[in-house]
């Protein structure tokens, strides 16, 4: 009989900054991405694409790509067994155009071949004829015509309210894209028997497995897919783009075809975020509180519905921003174009307006003569509070004046101008500090956590024990957020034991744990880890009448009852669906409890500007984040670092540029995105606060860096400059030159 | 691929000539290239700097761009030059790319580069570019493409004077080699068989003194929206007696202003109001286009900058920058 030493904590448990497994393959080129999968006997698969924005298709000859040796397969709209349509939120999309192409790059053939060269020169030999259409490239004419995807109509409180401060203010969001460093890439393999198993970069690998299976006819157990290795997301693989046509492909040829996207591909083969044009009026007493604010959101959905829907209802709903107002007037479009599609992208739908209603927050306190951060705190919304735009009664920590206090409390550790060797302008030595005026600008934002609007939101996770320990089984996917790594911390805190690993599976071995997007896999997959090994824990100590569970087994008092072999060999796990708090689909003024929960954060941006020249350093941004419960520091302060630079990307550089529907810089050398040499220092304060119904209380974290950051950047620009700037990015030319964006 | 062991196995070639490969092979890629591939780097002589018998210094065509910027013959007596070969591109595109790269690259134009686009230098006879976005454009418009000329280097050796080698063509001026604009289909004056050799540098003057300044809006790794490079001569005085300025960003070739040339003479090198006045004259007979006017204010305030950098000698060393608390390269990539 063994006898107990003494109780060892816990090693690697929640609250830990823990090395991520991942972390070191990665660093070392041994992690294995999506791109590197390989089989023996694969084919190469290739994508024809449109030329056009809209057009007709009158013919297409696939003899010319079919004569090349080594091609296996060129195959149409018309070689398609099932619907041929896919969508995230209603399948309205082609897998290959039929009849009409809608947008540029708009998949009309594919192929598969011997090698990769060859099946690129088969996509390009595939002869299309087509008859050119006018395209429908401005959105306001768009919600003219009614091409729309949806309206909203958010009407709350007195619609007659007034206030004797009043300010106006026009903005615009250019096309970012979430430009992931992997492409696009994905392997087929067809099982003999009619199906086949997909391994593809994805972010919510169930809706894959569902839209493979509606669009080609098969029936569910034909499809397995499976997660692999992701070179980042950022929303851009929540929609598929090569799964199908790989699962066509490999189902034709009888072979396993693999396909990757090229730089250029892939900036046509994802969705992006939607451009968007906002009108604001904000109005106020003359102490700061606002009394009304009225708001036109137009969004850009592109050419098929993607998530339009629900990136135009988030940017509504958050219209007003962390603060409160009881005379609320706001009106959504989403207009269907034929630009590219626009759908998920890190923030969905709440940057947009972030960056408008910041801007307004900041033209109030100028109106009044007021300070920026006094003028927040005063509207500053908090637990118990209803949300502004829906109503809703928010019933989690919402620690918006902590935000505020941390912020204002922050020191401000810059030098001055220049004496770092930092100016504006890179590495060509433009400006000189006695031209550089420094800015220093806030924002804040909030953003719902986890799906809405009565979405049936929920994720499966099944803890089970083997010889080297405890082993959490999940098809919720990595994307480089460190989701790996939290919930094995989850799983060994709540068993009590030291050793736990994150294994992927694939559909047909776990339900969904729902799409890694809307910062929810921690709150979600994190709660069904979590319940999951609270139930196994308890199980197991009832079934042993135990008190104690740790790496060795099961404990009575001082005595070993059963050993970990013993539990392992009978085969204890546990399987847990967890679903967040209901929600429910708005009423017909947009009023109702659409969301699980809540996010806020801030950040003080400190800028260097040559205004003569229109350059921009930023040198700065700090932060508070509502963090509910830090579950691995270290990954959180990753998250910030890298949504702050992408937020910093959005406000001073990254723009996809269209010209009658077509992608003009979709390359990494015309479409910029921030350099090392570009990131700012980052400062940040995590705040946590119990009550959320997270694990822990832990809340999502990846979106809200991106949010605010952006605005905050704008309006220390502002504050260096005394521009308007009501354009994002911001570009030199907009600083050296008069004009604003008029409308 | 054809590997001319020869100068003259090259001449007779027909084909593309690759020398670092930079632009050639990303324009491989997009389908722009024309026939074969001749590649450069089997002939010997073709790379490394040299001082020659009558003061001047000879780059060989193929010398490696990094290499230009950190030569001490170019770095001490070209200090301009070696500014603006050293602040281009990436580390790891001066690594691979080549001087006469950098002078005989095509255009950037996305549009050129776009497959769903055709224009003169693409085979075309329009610019899409004029009717579309030209954010990055010229604003002195000299002929029917709108894109600035890539080559920053240029811009440097026209402030030097500098000349070329041309195999079977003899000595070319830099101003030569590019001509005047008014060619929409071509980057520079080159034609099948004339193998680039050799870039010539006439011998620097007393006490010179020179700058390079570049506006881009990363930190790096972006073609400029603006440059200007400026080297001068001052008198006992302390005045401005020989004034070179060229700029880049701005037109379809790298381009001489002699109009701020001629208002530089006379001036004293202290003197921060005349320099500000000549520098307005940068952007004299521009023609902005509807969108660059931007480009017009910025070009001024650079080339203002640039003088003023010249003249207190800043770029001559980066000691001489630190001494006057001025940003150095140091640290920076």
């Amino acid at each position: 009989m063994t006898t107990r030493t003494g109780r060892r904590s816990v090693q690697g448990g929640i609250g830990e900054s823990t090395i991520r497994p991942d972390g070191v393959p990665k660093l070392r080129g041994e992690f294995m991405y999506a791109q590197d999968m390989h089989v023996e006997g694969m084919l190469w698969g290739a994508t024809t694409r449109s030329p056009h924005p809209h057009a007709r298709i009158v013919s297409i000859d696939v003899g010319p790509a079919l004569a090349i040796g080594g091609v296996h397969a060129v195959l149409t709209h018309d070689d398609i067994p099932g619907p041929g349509l896919f969508g995230l939120e209603h399948p309205d999309q082609p897998v290959l155009a039929g009849d009409v192409v809608r947008y540029w790059g708009e998949p009309v053939a594919i192929v598969a071949a011997e090698d990769e060269d060859t099946a690129r020169r088969a996509a390009e030999a595939v002869v299309v004829e087509y008859e050119e259409l006018e395209p429908l490239v401005d959105a306001e004419e768009a919600d003219a015509r009614d091409e729309v995807f949806r309206r909203m109509k958010i009407r709350r409180g007195d619609q007659e309210a007034r206030g004797s401060v009043v300010v106006e203010g026009y903005y615009e969001v250019g096309m970012q894209d979430q430009a992931p460093l992997g492409t696009e890439a994905g392997l087929a393999v067809p099982d003999g028997n009619g199906g086949v198993d997909l391994y593809a970069t994805s972010q919510f690998v169930h809706v894959d497995q569902q839209q493979v299976v509606e669009a080609l006819g098969l029936r569910p157990e034909q499809v397995r897919a499976h997660p692999v290795g992701i070179g980042g997301a950022f929303g851009a693989r929540e929609d598929v783009n090569l799964h199908i046509h790989l699962c066509l492909l490999a189902l034709y040829t009888g072979r396993p075809v693999k396909m990757v996207y090229h730089r250029g591909e892939s900036f046509t083969g994802h969705v992006h975020r939607h451009p968007a044009r906002m009108w604001y009026r904000h109005e106020a007493d003359e102490n700061g509180r606002l009394v009304r604010v009225e708001a036109k959101i137009l969004v850009d959905g592109g050419a098929y519905a993607s998530t339009t829907a629900a990136v135009l209802a988030n940017a509504c709903y958050f219209a007003v921003g962390p603060y409160k107002c009881d005379s609320v007037a706001v009106d959504g479009v989403g207009a269907r174009t034929n630009n590219p599609p626009c759908g998920a992208m890190r923030g969905f739908g709440a940057v947009q307006v972030c960056f408008a209603y910041e801007s307004q927050m900041d033209r109030l306190a100028s109106a009044l003569g007021m300070d920026p951060l006094e003028l927040r705190r005063r509207n500053a919304l908090a637990t118990g509070d209803r949300l502004a735009t829906t109503g809703q009664v928010i019933d989690t920590p919402l620690p918006v004046v902590e935000v505020i206090d941390s912020l204002a409390a922050m020191p401000l550790l810059v030098d001055e101008p220049g004496s770092g060797g930092d100016l504006p302008g890179g590495s060509g030595l433009t400006t000189e500090p006695r031209h550089v005026r420094r800015g220093v600008g806030y924002a804040l934002s909030i953003k719902n956590l986890g799906f809405s609007e009565g979405f049936d939101d929920y994720a499966q996770a099944r803890v089970r024990l083997s010889p080297e320990g405890a082993i959490v089984e999940t098809a919720a996917i990595e994307v480089g957020q460190g989701l790996v790594n939290v919930l094995a911390q989850i799983a060994r805190t709540t068993l009590g034991v030291s050793r736990a690993e994150v294994r992927h599976v694939d559909t047909s071995r776990i339900d969904s744990a729902g799409s890694t997007s809307a910062s929810r896999q921690t709150q979600l997959s994190g709660g069904a880890t979590h319940e999951a090994a609270r139930r196994l824990r308890q199980r197991i100590l009832e079934h042993y009448r135990a008190d104690d569970l740790d790496d060795e087994g099961v404990w009575r008092g001082d005595t070993l009852v059963a050993a970990w072999d013993d539990l392992v060999r009978d085969g204890w796990e546990e399987t847990v669906t967890f679903r967040h708090p209901p929600t429910e689909p708005p009423d017909e003024n947009g009023q109702g409890k659409m969301h699980a929960d809540f996010a806020v954060a801030g950040h003080r941006a400190v800028v260097d500007v040559d205004p003569e020249l229109g350059l921009v350093r930023v040198l700065r941004v700090d932060t508070a984040q509502d963090v509910g419960k830090a579950l691995n520091p270290e990954s959180i302060r990753g998250q910030i670092e890298g949504g702050i630079l992408q937020g910093v990307g959005l406000a001073v550089m990254e723009e996809l540029v269209l010209d009658r529907g077509r992608i003009r810089n979709a390359t990494f050398t015309d479409y910029l995105l921030p350099t090392i040499l570009d990131a700012p220092d980052v400062e940040a304060i995590l705040i946590e606060q119990e009550g959320s119904w997270g694990p822990f209380g832990a809340k999502g974290v990846g979106e809200p860096p991106t949010i605010s950051s952006t605005p905050a950047v704008v309006a220390a620009i502002r504050d260096a400059t005394g521009k308007e700037l009501n354009r994002v990015p911001v570009r030199p030319q907009d600083i050296a030159l008069e004009e604003e964006v008029a409308r | 691929m054809i590997r001319p062991a020869t100068l003259r196995e090259a001449v007779a070639a027909r084909g593309e000539y690759r020398a670092g490969g930079t632009d050639l092979l990303a324009r491989r890629r997009l389908g722009l290239h024309d026939g074969e591939v001749v590649d450069l780097t089997h002939i010997p002589g073709l790379a490394g700097i040299e001082r020659q018998e009558d003061g001047a210094v000879r780059i060989g065509a193929l010398t490696r761009i990094a290499d230009v910027a950190s030569h001490p013959l170019v770095a001490g007596a070209y200090p301009a030059l070696a500014n603006t070969a050293g602040s281009l591109a990436t580390p790891q595109i001066r690594a691979v790319g080549t001087i006469g790269g950098n002078l005989l690259q095509r255009n950037r134009c996305p549009y050129y580069r776009h497959p769903a686009f055709s224009c003169f230098k693409s085979g075309g006879d329009g610019c899409p570019a004029r009717h579309g976005d030209h954010s990055h454009g010229v604003i002195f418009d000299l002929g029917p493409c709108v894109s600035p000329h890539p080559s920053s280097i240029g811009a440097a050796l026209l402030t030097y004077e500098a000349g070329v080698e041309v195999a079977g063509r003899g000595r070319l001026s830099v101003a030569d080699l590019f001509g005047d604009g008014t060619d929409g289909r071509h980057d520079h004056r080159l034609g099948p068989g004339d193998v680039l050799v050799a870039v010539y540098l006439p011998p620097p003057l007393e006490g010179e003194r020179a700058a390079y300044r570049r506006v881009t809006s990363r930190a790096l790794a972006e073609w400029p929206t603006v440059e200007a490079v400026c080297r001068l001569a001052l008198d006992e005085e302390n005045r401005i007696s020989v004034a070179r300025v060229a700029v880049g960003g701005v037109a379809p070739i790298p381009l001489r202003r002699p109009e701020v040339e001629d208002a530089l003479v006379g001036v004293s090198a202290s003197d921060r109001t005349a320099i500000e006045r000549a520098a307005r004259r940068a952007t004299e007979g521009a023609d902005p286009l509807p969108q660059t006017s931007h480009k017009v204010p910025l070009l001024e305030a650079l080339v203002a900058d640039v003088v003023e950098s010249a003249a207190a000698g800043d770029a001559h060393t980066e000691a001489g920058r630190a001494e006057r608390g001025l940003p150095t390269k140091s640290g920076r990539l």
